[in-house]
């Protein structure tokens, strides 16, 4: 069928659409309200697994951990200099970290212990951290912290220290000197950074040991040997490749894709039964309108380019409505509601600042599953009705 | 007749300008948010998202967790082996299934 663009038909089409006033607004509200919904779901999944993919390039290469009786414990600072040994590994980095349960609002806070002397640890929190003074967080015990750390905090009345409880039964009072920037929410929000030794002053650890040591590798066809140097100098070692967490995470995904698919169907349940309602026939008035039409001498294919502008306006508007609709819900209102799905029930949660990224694939997806649809779901009644003579239309 | 043709096709037109304005608008908003969000990640080494932190569960299980990589968690029902930490590959002795191969 060949179409040519006809203002004139496009005007007819508008007028019918107006002439059937509530229910062309009920389809064209429906339309948009299931596009929305799925654009929303599957642009917040996207974002997520975007922001997880472009966060975990940063990780380092290695983690080694001790393990004693198939059990995670402390690894020793002796091993440094041997991991450093091994020809391929370009930095080893001791870390102290682990988590802080805070009774009072029944959350866990992921407290790090940083190197101060790094040279490195000033830049990156001066760059993270607004207003932030380096030489005053090194004087005096003090801590970084998310921006849902700082919120627990408040409402526990604590406003610019935290008394930690040390494994010994004592305070260790640590001031606040900064907050995370608020663009780092999704990582930053639980986190407390501070210097190592007070970490380690409040989990009890030797000075001598530390909860993991990271590799740098340069060359990441090194790896795999590496992983076998090590494993033999430290048979009891876990060795946690960044390959294995890329793998971890394609099968959380694969998981939470099933979630997404199952309220993916929903919608795609309700649409589909719009349009078999469509599908199974025209109502009377339009049979009607098709049949009066044939009278007056319109052919087939009249009426199906007529039909075909009358589903194209309500698909095309709907969709552009929906698509805008979705990208403000999600990035200007942070998906309220529906973010509840991705983040639990958590007490710690997090500003919803997901990374804006146009999928041409995704945006595909949404349009083949609602434009072409509805369009066909208005052509075909119509074609059927307008192969029948006029006169048994109208009858 | 044909301003009703005009006035939709002007609408239509400013639909599509407002969604390229929003997406232009949204680019710029969040354009240095990759930059920032990756020094936090090369600063702490520590992977996951910060989604869930109630009691029973911990943040980056990967290293938490001895046996599993995301055991117990809200996201992930573990099965093995793929979700599990422990596996041949790492040695130079072949697997079970690379053995089958």
């Amino acid at each position: 069928m060949h179409i040519k663009f006809n203002t004139y038909l496009l005007a007819y089409a508008l007028n019918a659409l107006y002439r059937r006033g509530f229910k062309s607004f009920f389809t064209f509200l429906m339309l948009s309200f299931i596009t929305f919904l799925m654009a929303s779901i599957l642009i917040i999944a996207h974002a997520i697994k975007y922001e997880l993919s472009l966060t975990i390039d940063a990780l380092p290469e290695l983690t080694i951990q001790n393990l004693q009786a198939g059990r995670h414990q402390n690894i020793s600072l002796e091993h440094l200099d041997t991991l450093l040994d091994i020809h391929g590994v370009q930095r080893a980095i001791p870390r102290v970290w682990g988590f802080y349960y805070f009774d009072n609002a029944g959350v866990n806070f992921s407290v790090m212990g940083i190197d101060t002397f790094d040279h490195q640890t000033k830049e990156h929190l001066e760059t993270m951290v607004t207003a932030f003074d380096f030489e005053a967080f090194v004087a005096t015990p003090s801590m970084v912290v998310g921006k849902g750390v700082q919120r627990i905090l408040n409402e526990n009345y604590y406003k610019d220290y935290f008394n930690f409880i040390t494994t010994e039964g004592n305070f260790q009072k640590v001031s606040l000197a900064g907050v995370f920037d608020a663009r780092t929410s999704l990582e930053s929000n639980d986190m407390i950074f501070m210097p190592q030794e007070i970490v380690r002053n409040i989990f009890g650890m030797h000075p001598q040991e530390a909860t993991d040591i990271v590799l740098r590798i340069a060359n990441k066809d090194e790896i795999a040997t590496i992983i076998t140097k090590v494993k033999a100098l430290y048979p009891s070692s876990r060795i946690i490749t960044k390959e294995a967490m890329r793998v971890s995470y394609q099968s959380i995904f694969d998981y939470k894709s099933g979630i997404f698919l199952a309220l993916f169907l929903v919608c795609l349940v309700t649409f589909l039964m719009i349009v078999y309602d469509r599908a199974s026939g025209l109502s009377s008035e339009e049979k009607k309108e098709v049949g009066i039409l044939k009278a007056v001498g319109w052919q087939i294919n009249d009426i199906l380019k007529e039909k075909f502008y009358e589903a194209s306006i309500i698909a095309f508007s709907a969709f552009l409505c929906a698509i805008i609709a979705a990208l403000f819900f999600v990035y200007t209102l942070q998906a309220p509601l529906l973010r509840d799905i991705f983040t639990g029930y958590s007490v710690l949660k997090p500003t919803f600042v997901l990374p804006f990224v146009v999928d041409i694939q995704m945006l595909s997806v949404i349009f083949f599953l609602s434009v072409p649809i509805y369009m066909a779901a208005v052509l075909i009644p119509s074609w059927k009705t307008a192969t029948l003579d006029a006169d048994e239309v109208m009858r | 007749m044909k301003t009703q043709s005009i006035t939709f096709i002007a609408l239509f037109l400013g639909l599509i300008l407002t969604l390229s304005l929003q997406m232009f608008t949204l680019n710029q908003q969040f354009a240095d948010h990759q930059s920032i969000k990756r020094t936090f990640v090369l600063f702490s080494g520590l992977p996951d998202l910060s989604i869930a932190n109630e009691a029973l569960f911990v943040r980056f299980r990967s290293y938490a967790d001895t046996f599993s990589l995301f055991s117990n968690g809200p996201e992930l029902l573990e099965y093995a082996p793929s979700t599990f930490t422990y596996h041949p590959a790492y040695t130079p002795n072949p697997s079970r299934i690379e053995r089958a191969h």
